[in-house]
């Protein structure tokens, strides 16, 4: 198990610093001077190139770079043209709403898919097999804010069910989660759809392993051998399902964050995009890269602890 | 079930195209021309699906927005399915350090959800169609290099293939001739299903603010501007975004009805 972990880390490593690399080499393709876009048009030369000198931009390429990474380290990610304020304060102070809605609606995606899933499976091509499957289909051909602008409209305006505008900030814990509701939902349809589909399949190919037709030979009750023998190793590829698809939540949490109006990464992303605000996108970026590998690294350990076999290859 | 899906997933898309290509001769006005006088009209005979906030008519600029859908969608999964299959063809040809590079390549740019990679890009290098394009291109061609990848690492050690090899064909040779005829079913099932994704991303990213420049319409372009009158005049999101839902949905039938074609064991797999 050791030497396992050791492996994926350290592959998580390398991509880390290839990324990082990536991130560093995209701020600087950017058209115009970081030093002139921070003190502006009026900004005499000589306040520029002391400004140039300030942040390292006149030492060679590979030099800023280690000085980039080891800010990165020491928690320096940068300061915001825009507000001045330190770049990981500003993601850290939303980084909570946006960790809170990506678990409700992944919790959500589970609640609803793997239910579903299962129920697909054992009745395969019946019609609840071909609803599951075209529904399914129908929740991951929503673009997220296709689906926000649907369910805002049918359950916050017109049934007015659920608030319109976010209370994510303050209210009552009640406030909280009403207006979280919504936003969890339009972000666990994709979850749900891509959950179903996983657990179905998966459900399908180890209905037909002999184990199973072994325990069903022996007469073992159904409901034992669903939840026994065929649930706990169908479940296995889900969870890795689940690790690849946290990736795509997040990307989509930008354009639920946007139609719900919620205070988050997405929409500190898209502000900072419309400011120019360089050194706020490339802390995000470095966020998403964090975040990413982390839970493809968790994804990869609770695999290596589910299916004991994974460990040895 | 899988030859019925493919079979409506294509109809539905192929109307699209035909509805794209024709739409100087279905669009009942002219998609970029405003009249204020009826501006934020409701469906009328006169303007089936309503007008815009300038008094442009909704029908018609869907009709011309589903060519600047179907241009990126189709150019960007086009280029990253050639792209990303030359990768994952010669990685898992040569294997090796080759391998390793295209591996830990596709790796870097799987790490990046597809819609921040793309949003990334496209805001540092501005919104125009080529940079959407290339945007998009970037994300898909990992996933291109993944599939193609896997089974010429299986085909490689197959009799024909070391029959070929023995022969003295030129590597270049067999990996077109005999590699490629044998895993572009899979290839193709993958064009379809992120010709989907590719048309969402771009619908999305136009939502953010970074499509192609108005007043060209675009879909995702015109339910940004919906979303403003969401209140009073719910038409201006609602149409477009059922193009959306309607052309992406044709896409993933079609992609998983042909997968179920070509691969029955994986039946509705994803």
């Amino acid at each position: 198990m050791l030497r396992y972990v050791t492996i994926k880390l350290s592959y998580a490593m390398v991509t880390l610093f290839a990324v990082m690399l990536l991130v560093f080499m995209l701020a600087r393709v950017i058209p115009g001077d970081p030093a002139q876009l921070m003190l502006g048009d009026q900004a005499s030369q000589s306040a520029i190139d002391s400004l140039r000198e300030r942040l390292g931009l006149d030492q060679p390429l590979y030099l800023q770079f280690l000085d980039f990474l080891t800010g990165l380290a020491q928690g320096d990610w940068g300061t915001s043209l825009y507000t001045r304020e330190p770049v990981l304060n500003s993601i850290l102070e939303v980084l909570p709403y946006t960790l809170e809605l990506t678990a409700a609606s992944l919790l959500f995606g589970a609640v609803v898919g793997i239910p579903f899933g299962i129920w697909a499976a054992l009745h395969r091509n019946r019609f609840i097999d071909y609803a599951t499957r075209i529904g399914s289909l129908l929740g991951l051909s929503f673009p997220a804010f296709v689906s926000g602008i649907m369910l805002l409209l049918v359950f916050g305006i017109w049934l007015g069910w659920f608030p319109v505008l976010s209370t994510a900030r303050g209210g009552s814990f009640e406030d909280r989660l009403l207006s979280l509701a919504l936003p969890t939902v339009n972000l666990g349809i994709l979850m749900a759809a891509y959950i179903a589909r996983m657990t179905r399949s998966s459900m399908l190919a180890v209905l037909g392993e002999d184990y199973v037709q072994t325990a069903r030979a022996k007469g073992v009750a159904r409901h034992l051998i669903i939840r026994r023998h065929a649930l706990r190793n169908a479940i296995i590829p889900v969870v890795t399902v689940i690790g690849l698809y946290v990736g795509i939540l997040i990307g989509n949490s930008v354009l639920t964050e946007i139609v719900f109006n919620r205070p988050g990464i997405g929409k500190l992303i898209v502000g900072s995009m419309n400011q120019r605000d360089y050194p706020m996108l490339q802390g995000l970026m470095v966020l998403y890269t964090l975040l990413v590998i982390l839970v493809n690294l968790a994804t990869d350990l609770v695999y290596g602890l589910l299916d004991p076999r994974v460990k040895y290859q | 079930m899988g030859n019925t899906n493919s079979l409506i997933g294509m109809s539905v898309f192929l109307l699209i195209v035909i509805a794209a290509l024709l739409a100087p001769i279905f669009a009942t006005h002219d998609p970029v021309q405003q009249n204020i006088l009826f501006r934020l009209q409701g469906p009328s005979a006169e303007h089936w699906m309503g007008t815009d906030a300038v008094g442009r008519d909704i029908y018609s600029r869907i009709l011309y927005g589903a060519r600047i859908s179907l241009i990126i969608g189709l150019v960007s999964v086009g280029l990253a399915m050639i792209v990303g299959t030359a990768m994952g063809v010669l990685a898992g040809y040569y294997g090796g350090k080759i391998d390793q590079l295209v591996t830990q390549i596709t790796d870097v740019l799987l790490a990046f959800p597809s819609l921040i990679l793309g949003l990334m890009i496209v805001a540092i290098l501005g919104p125009t169609m080529p940079n959407l394009i290339i945007a998009i291109a970037l994300t898909t061609v990992p996933q291109f290099a993944r599939v193609a990848r896997a089974p010429t690492l299986s085909l490689r050690e197959r009799d024909f293939i070391q029959a070929g090899r023995a022969l003295g064909y030129s590597d270049l040779r067999i990996m077109y001739r005999h590699v490629l005829p044998n895993i572009f079913p899979e290839v193709l099932v993958m064009g379809s299903l992120w010709l989907a994704t590719a048309i969402r991303v771009e619908a999305s990213l136009a939502f953010i603010g970074l499509g192609v420049r108005p007043p060209t319409p675009t879909w995702g372009g015109m339910i940004r501007d919906g979303f403003k009158n969401i209140l009073d005049s719910p038409w201006l999101a609602i149409f477009p975004s059922l193009a959306i839902l309607i052309l992406v949905f044709a896409l993933n039938m079609l992609g998983d009805g042909l997968r179920d074609t070509v691969d029955p064991r994986l039946k509705g797999e994803k």
